[in-house]
């Protein structure tokens, strides 16, 4: 087995035997399916609850009062010639009748309704969300009055199950617009929090602790810095590749099981596809922009005396890193405006907008090329700088380094 | 003639404006237990992680085995620095067998070495039990162990016995003694002069970077004199600076004669001086003594 195997063994085995490891990869996923599952229950909780109020209030009347004359009372006529609402000519005599709980809603139409006048629903207290179980039926007995005066031709019309198709184009190219697109950069969106939040710092923790117990002076005389180093990088690679695939495999589960009633509206799970070269970018900004903040933490942790003090160092490159996702809806908005283009080529933010400019097709192939080269320039520049600050402050115990004496040390 | 397992020749190095190591050469044989000495900032940490490739020299060669050292070597070494650690919260037999696989043991063969170890040392009860649940003096042997597991050939220890109780100081150097009976080269650096003429062949002593000693123990001890006077006495010990300088406690002294004058001489004047003189010896100097001259010069 290489040192570099042996040195990934330990660092993935060290992460995944710890219990804190299993609580933050299942604890998310399963605190959001609790929250979901929980406000499911309660909506239909809400609506079986207003379903059993209409159930018992069936035989009574609606009370009507219509002075805006919108109100067509031929809708109220049931097919068995029974009539289910009674128009009264008071509005305090409505009133009356529902504080007496003779009936159980009576709707005010007033005058000046058009203009923008509300409906005034009364009715019998059923509970903070019973109360408005005949909110939605008053405004369509208005549709539906104001349907039946229309001739039969424009009721059909109106009644038609009506869709849209978008297409948008850029210059010749035609861009798809489906919501379907955004499953990937959300996925590699997901695996790039992931490997910033968890696999970063893991990785920080790691090159700290062998500098602040002072392991790190026997670890180098038995294996060279860049064997440690990509060992760590890769360990911790691996523990993340082991957090997508257990969230992969609980979303396969949910989606499995609740099928029918989690896919959001208007997306087609079976629409989704994309291209190879499209997966293969997004593999590659993916893995650049990580491999950038990797070095960023070897180098702090080298640098830094304390993993205490490396992690409130290390927050600044955290932050920078994830910034783009405070953009997001300007990225997605405008793909190609002036930030995009802007976070597109700055180190640290690099990766994560090219990803979503990538997914979303408004990246040329000039920019493809350039943002490339551009990421893999950064990439060596933080290797070097990484090996470097490694070298000249890994066996620097108990101090900080200078970063005057650091550079000092590079030009020479 | 003599293997040569470590080489330096006209090692040089300089932190910034500062020459730590100028212009160092010596040998260790194979086979030998070598001492190297200096003073704390006289540069011998730095000529040893130069030696092992940690550091890069300025100028010079710093050869193990006639070659650079690189880690692909490290099966045939053991290294213990002088600021030394443990990763706390493993427990004691994941660090051995770790470090048994990283000097190129099989994971299974890792570990019967290390709980064999460990009964060596008589803390086996401890190979599951995290480090940051031992006491110091376990620590300092699981430390020990990382850097013996795999049998060196070759051992580079930096101040060993530094934080050692008396019973792990002498358990350590029975160790050294055994493991260089087995076969192994050991090469250690220490303040303890006594350790040094206890268990080293011979020795190298450095002094701002220099070269100032160097050759088998007793050879250096010869080329600072053969005729050092101890005495016990009573009494008020007579100044005389142009027959002898002298060190003197509590009624025990060493007296280095003037050049020229015989141990006699002195001997007779301080018994006319009227000094009681209990017991008295003429011999080399301790290395001890060796060493202070050496760094105050």
């Amino acid at each position: 087995m290489s040192k570099t195997t042996i040195i990934v063994k330990r660092e993935y085995f060290k992460v995944v035997k710890k219990p804190t490891f299993w609580v933050a990869t299942l604890l998310l996923p399963l605190f959001i399916v609790i929250i979901s599952l929980v406000s499911g229950f309660s909506a239909q909780q809400a609506e079986d609850t207003n379903k059993r109020n209409l159930e018992a209030e069936k035989g009574s009347q609606v009370l009507i009062l219509d002075e805006s004359n919108l109100i067509n009372p031929k809708i109220f006529i049931n097919p068995n010639g029974t009539v289910s609402a009674r128009f009264i000519a008071n509005k305090d005599e409505g009133i009356q009748e529902i504080k007496d709980a003779k009936e159980p809603v009576f709707v005010y139409y007033p005058k000046d309704l058009v203009q923008g006048a509300k409906i005034e629903i009364y009715v019998t207290d059923k509970g903070l969300f019973g109360n408005s179980r005949y909110d939605s039926y008053a405004i369509d007995w208005i549709n539906q009055s104001i349907i039946t005066n229309l001739p039969a031709d424009l009721q059909v019309a109106y009644k038609a199950q009506l869709t849209t198709e978008t297409r948008a184009f850029s210059g010749e190219k035609e861009i798809d617009t489906s919501p379907t697109k955004l499953i990937l950069p959300a996925a590699f969106a997901l695996i790039y929090i992931i490997l910033t939040s968890f696999a970063t710092s893991y990785l920080l923790m790691s090159v700290s602790e062998e500098k602040e117990n002072r392991v790190m002076e026997i670890v180098l005389s038995n294996v060279k810095p860049r064997e440690l180093i990509t060992g760590k990088i890769l360990g911790q690679v691996g523990v993340v590749i082991t957090q997508v695939l257990i969230l992969g495999i609980l979303s396969a589960l949910v989606v499995f099981v609740f099928k029918d009633t989690l896919t959001p509206v208007g997306l087609n799970i079976g629409a989704i596809s994309f291209s190879f070269e499209q997966i293969l970018l997004s593999i590659f900004y993916t893995i650049l922009s990580f491999f950038i903040l990797a070095c960023v933490m070897v180098g702090v942790g080298a640098a830094m005396p304390t993993y205490k003090e490396a992690q409130s160092f290390s927050t600044v490159f955290v932050m920078v890193s994830i910034m783009p996702f405070y953009f997001v809806s300007i990225l997605i908005a405008e793909p190609s405006g002036i930030i995009a283009q802007v976070l597109s080529y700055f180190p640290l933010s690099s990766g994560i907008v090219l990803l979503f400019r990538n997914a979303l097709g408004v990246l040329s192939p000039l920019e493809i090329i350039v943002s490339s080269i551009l990421l893999v320039i950064y990439a060596y520049i933080a290797l070097y700088l990484a090996f470097k600050l490694f070298e000249f402050g890994s066996l620097e115990y108990g101090r900080k380094i200078s970063f005057k004496d650091f550079f000092k040390s590079i030009r020479r | 003639m003599k293997n040569e397992i470590i080489t330096i020749k006209n090692f040089s190095k300089s932190f910034g404006d500062k020459k730590v190591i100028d212009n160092l050469s010596f040998s260790v044989y194979s086979g030998e237990i070598f001492a190297f000495l200096g003073a704390n900032g006289s540069g011998k940490t730095t000529t040893i992680r130069c030696l092992l490739d940690i550091y890069k020299p300025d100028e010079g060669e710093l050869l193990i085995n006639n070659q650079r050292y690189s880690t692909d070597q490290s099966n045939i070494l053991g290294y213990l620095p002088e600021e030394r650690g443990l990763y706390l919260n493993s427990t004691v037999i994941e660090i051995l067998t770790y470090f048994g696989e990283l000097k190129g043991l099989s994971a299974k063969e890792a570990k019967i070495q290390g709980l064999k170890y460990l009964s060596r040392v008589e803390i086996a009860d401890k190979a599951n039990v995290k480090v940051n649940k031992l006491s110091s003096g376990q620590q300092q042997k699981i430390q020990l162990g990382i850097t013996l597991i795999n049998r060196p050939k070759l051992l580079i220890l930096d101040e060993p016995t530094k934080g050692l109780d008396p019973v792990n100081r002498n358990f350590l150097m029975e160790m050294l003694l055994e493991l260089n009976k087995e076969g192994s080269t050991i090469l250690f650096s220490t303040h303890q002069m006594e350790e040094v003429e206890k268990i080293a062949d011979r020795l190298a002593m450095i002094k701002d970077g220099n070269l100032k000693l160097y050759g088998e123990v007793n050879e250096v001890k010869e080329k600072f004199g053969n005729n050092v006077i101890r005495i016990n006495y009573k009494g008020k010990l007579p100044e005389n600076t142009e027959l002898y300088t002298y060190k003197s406690e509590n009624y025990y002294a060493e007296l280095v004669p003037q050049e020229g004058i015989k141990p006699t001489d002195i001997i007779k004047y301080l018994a006319d001086a009227g000094l009681e003189i209990h017991k008295f010896e003429v011999g080399s100097p301790s290395l001890n003594e060796i060493f202070i001259k050496v760094s105050n010069e």
